[in-house]
């Protein structure tokens, strides 16, 4: 019998393994520095939620959020085009706060500040997952199935076409292929899971608002990259169960809550910047952070 | 050690360190269930508060007053044990700070702040068969037998501002208001209260986190001529506005909701009238005053008498002191409570689980506030 | 009188932005690469003000120069203990990018795990209305703030073009390479611009912190702003780049004046986003640097 408490956190692992792994086909494997991974995962929460409230099945739920998630995926990667480096990493931070934007001013659609309270718990044929084993079966299936699948792609010619996109843009295109559909596929892709994970994570937490979507969660997203190693499957998996459960424990430490807070982002802010100046490949990269 | 399984033995390590952290409560828990020793049975009440962050004035108020309620207790056939889980005000934090509370510490019941947080926290109490008492605007974190609510609505707000508006012949009225949950209800029911009546609402601005400058939107306030500006902010934003007030030289009167009396610069406030949302008796004030030396924040009162009404709720329900109740039990004996004395004044629980407080109109003079209108 | 007042408050809310644009693209010229803890350079200037004025009592002006010179040095030793290790490594932009953000989040945290997460208010000027300019309403600091960021743009203008540490760093700004074949210490011209635009940091944070009071988080917000003010002008200039700073406040001021006010901090990210897309070199930019790396 493993405890439920454990149980939640294995849960918000599985959310967050879909999440950086699809964040690292984007970043690590293509080379796009895509800082508004955290709004796909915001936009396919939102749009999860919205739909079955309004009595559509889950299932169709789960996949629209995807799609329209992999939709601004693309808008995204083809008004960012023509940028490189640190400025497509700022234009899509910018897109994050666009996206922020819009979820807290359109109260119509999505109530603004106040939230959507009460999300329904998914219904898969006819089975509502209610339990916490249920659902960490249900996240952990998902997640396993996109680890799977990016495996897939990334042993696959596409994977190795997109690596080379990051390595030698030019001379991919000296050879006559298209690079920019090549960046397009990866970041729709990329996309559609981050979606999924948004589905997965409303769900479950019946209650999302536009400030669960912030400059918290993509730092996270990317401290998690960066410490398993810049194109690394494994890195990304196992960094996922440190960086969400190591936080955890200092719980049991008894700290007074005025250091406890804080100590924590600290902490974050540590790893990353050690890792960053002590271990450029993370813990499983094969490339360095360049 | 080969460099290539370093990372391995780390996460090996890390995971058995966890595993000892989560084990051990658990493991001391039918020890608590068995009663050997004459020991009175544990309630555990616990609490996710937003102990960091902006509103961290608020989970400390609420902390604090937990800690006055169980000092206060009198003779209990129960021991009663507190636990408090920061959660930031942040949803998710809030949803791992109660499954903590549920299945590692096992409690009996939950306080939480915010109606966010709240709606996250009810989630999982109610299956949990854990009490649930939330301060909160949103009826949503009521649902459910095992969840209630103990917060002056927005309705109960707006009744009183609305009144004192009548009473002072204030008919135009110009909003500037935090765009979160609490106000943007509040500005709800006013405008739809105030349709078909004399009072309207002239002017609404709205601005997000983070924003220090108000001279504009209140410039556009003035264009429109209001009779009174309600200002829905807290401390830092509500600093900055009357600061820019009296810069800009307005004249307009100002008044606000529940902020006025939290602000470390009370001296800017002099002569405003606002509406209290929660008005503690003298008794619990002194008290809480002389313990911590400060003014008791939003939900302090009521999470003082959250935690005696839980009791209250145990005391009642407990047949046999070597057992406690259980939390269905005890709910069926919260539901019966009526004109309880608590720190906001007589309380009773209805059917909807939503504990009611008055508000109150007061003024802030010659530094002291000074209630004007019960 | 309602014009010449949203004129003014444009042109108050653009020297704040200002004020925080120019310390940042000086820095952003020489190393080419977004120093976004410049951000909590400012907000810990604004508290060791706090502490040293408010808390020990010490004179406003002694306390505000030491504020100054230590804002001057948290810059300094940010570039020599992690910066430039990493630009020894030949660390790209991205990485220096992440490390920034990790000095961000930790001095923001150290910030608030020493002074707590409430408001601090620097109490040195009274609370009075404002005086009376241009058919405007403005206070004092409101006037100091204008001012100071026109004769800061008006030094560093003067330091960029006049000087030749200035000449310097324009030359490490258009072709490292070449300047250090030509003999250029690129580690020298570094360690002056960080110094320098932490001190202009140092500046900022006292005056903001003064009209805005202070909070532990407050830099994150001012870095935005500031950002956005300096990518809209021209990132790469520090004129240009304060003048973005002043377009983005009358952007915004006189956004709201017709647009719902829910969405002033939209206008300065779409404004930010447009510019990132389809201008990236600014307004006032003459160089395209976004699309080559």
């Amino acid at each position: 019998m493993i405890n439920p408490y454990l149980i939640h956190l294995l849960i918000f692992v599985g959310i967050y393994i879909i999440l950086v792994v699809s964040l690292n086909l984007a970043l690590g494997y293509t080379g796009l520095l895509n800082l508004g991974h955290v709004a796909f995962f915001g936009i396919g929460a939102y749009t999860s939620a919205l739909l079955v409230k309004a009595g559509v099945p889950f299932i169709t739920a789960f996949f629209s959020s995807g799609i329209v998630a992999g939709i601004f995926g693309y808008l995204l990667v083809l008004a960012t085009k023509k940028l490189k480096g640190d400025y497509l990493a700022l234009t899509t931070l910018g897109f994050s706060y666009v996206v922020y934007s819009v979820l807290i001013n359109w109260g119509s659609l999505t109530r603004g500040p106040l939230g959507l309270p009460g999300i329904p718990k998914p219904e898969l044929f006819g089975y509502v997952i209610t339990s916490g084993e249920a659902y960490l079966l249900f996240a952990g299936f998902i997640a396993l199935l996109v680890v799977l699948f990016i495996f897939f792609i990334i042993q696959s010619p596409f994977g190795r076409l997109l690596e080379a996109t990051r390595d030698d843009e030019l001379g991919l295109r000296v050879l006559g292929k298209n690079t920019f559909a090549l960046k397009c596929k990866a970041m729709m892709i990329s996309a559609f899971f981050a979606g999924i994970a948004g589905s997965v994570y409303a769900h479950y937490i019946t209650y999302i608002d536009p400030g669960s979507f912030m400059l918290g969660e993509i730092i996270l997203m990317l401290t998690i990259v960066i410490v398993g190693g810049i194109a690394s499957l494994k890195g990304s998996v196992v960094a996922t169960f440190l960086i969400i459960l190591i936080p955890e424990l200092l719980r049991f430490f008894h700290l007074p809550s005025s250091v406890l807070g804080p100590v924590r982002q600290m902490l974050y802010a540590l790893i990353l910047i050690s890792i960053v100046l002590f271990r450029p490949r993370g813990l499983f990269g094969r490339i360095d952070l360049a | 050690m080969n460099q290539k399984h370093r990372p391995y033995i780390v996460l090996f390590m890390l995971s058995l360190l966890f595993l000892a952290g989560c084990g051990k409560p658990t493991g001391n828990q039918p020890t608590g269930n068995v009663v050997v020793e004459k020991e009175k049975p544990v309630v555990k009440i616990g609490a996710s508060l937003s102990l960091t962050g902006g509103s961290a004035f608020m989970g400390e108020g609420m902390r604090n007053a937990m800690e006055l309620a169980i000092h206060n207790l009198g003779p209990t056939k129960y021991k009663y044990e507190l636990v408090f889980e920061d959660d930031a005000m942040n949803p998710k934090m809030a949803a791992d700070a109660s499954q903590k509370l549920i299945t590692i510490d096992h409690v009996d019941a939950i306080l939480s702040l915010s109606s966010g947080t709240g709606n996250v926290v009810s989630q999982f109490t109610q299956p949990n068969k854990v009490i649930h008492f939330g301060v909160a605007s949103d009826p949503t974190v009521a649902e459910g037998e095992y969840n209630f609510i103990h917060w002056t609505p927005p309705e109960e707000e707006t009744r009183a501002l609305i009144s004192e508006l009548e009473r002072r012949n204030l008919h135009n009225v110009a909003f500037i208001s935090f765009n979160q949950q609490g106000e943007k209800a509040i500005m709800n029911d006013f405008s739809h209260r105030v349709e078909g009546t004399e009072i309207s609402v002239v002017s609404t601005k709205i601005f997000n986190n983070g924003e220090k400058d108000f001279k504009t939107y209140l410039l556009q306030i003035e264009e429109e001529r209001p009779d009174v500006i309600v200002v829905l902010a807290f401390s830092p934003e509500i600093e900055i506005i009357m600061k820019q007030i009296k810069e800009l030289d307005i004249d307009t009167p100002v008044t606000s909701i529940e902020a006025v009396e939290f602000s470390e610069q009370p001296e800017l406030f002099e002569g405003v009238w606002y509406i209290q949302a929660a008005d503690p008796t003298d008794t619990f004030l002194a008290d809480y005053v002389s313990t911590y030396g400060k003014q008791p924040a939003p939900g302090t009162a009521n999470a003082y008498d959250e935690v005696n009404m839980i009791v209250a709720g145990f005391e009642r329900a407990g047949k046999n002191p070597l057992k406690k109740p259980s939390t269905a039990e005890v709910v069926a004996e919260l539901h019966k409570i009526k004109d309880f004395p608590g720190a906001l004044g007589p309380l009773t629980v209805p059917e909807s689980g939503i504990v009611l407080s008055h508000a109150v109109v007061r003024m802030v003079k010659d530094g002291k506030f000074v209630t004007i209108k019960p | 009188m309602v014009m010449s007042q949203l004129v003014m408050n444009s042109l108050i809310a653009g020297s704040i932005y200002a004020l925080v644009a120019c310390g940042f693209s000086l820095i952003y010229t020489t190393n080419r690469f977004m120093h976004f803890a410049h951000g909590t350079t400012i907000v810990a200037a604004g508290y060791l003000l706090y502490q040293l004025f408010q808390v020990l009592g010490i004179p406003f002006f002694a306390a505000s120069f030491v504020s100054i010179c230590l804002a001057g040095m948290l810059g300094l030793s940010t570039y020599y203990y992690l910066y430039l290790p990493l630009q020894k490594r030949k660390a790209s932009n991205i990485v220096l990018l992440i490390a920034s953000i990790g000095v961000l989040i930790f001095i923001e945290n150290l910030i608030q795990l020493i002074f707590g997460a409430s408001v601090k208010s620097i109490g040195y000027i009274k609370i009075a209305r404002g005086m009376d300019l241009l058919g405007a309403v403005i206070t004092p600091l409101q006037l100091t703030i204008i001012l100071s960021s026109i004769i800061l743009l008006g030094v560093l203008s003067f330091l960029m073009y006049k000087t030749i540490l200035g000449r310097n760093m324009r030359a490490v700004a258009d072709n490292p390479e070449l300047s250090s074949i030509i003999g250029i210490d690129h580690v020298k011209v570094s360690k002056y611009s960080f110094l320098i635009g932490s001190y202009l940091a140092g500046i900022a944070g006292i005056l903001i912190g003064l009209e805005q009071n202070l909070e532990p988080t407050m830099g994150t917000s001012l870095m935005i702003k500031g950002f956005t003010g300096a990518v809209i002008g021209g990132v790469g200039s520090v004129p240009a780049a304060a003048l973005g700073s002043y377009l983005l406040g009358f952007a915004e001021n006189f956004g709201i004046w017709y647009l719902p006010s829910g969405y002033k901090d939209a206008i300065a990210f779409i404004l930010l986003f447009l510019f990132l897309l389809f201008r990236p070199s600014g307004m006032f930019g003459r160089e395209k640097g976004a699309s080559h790396d």
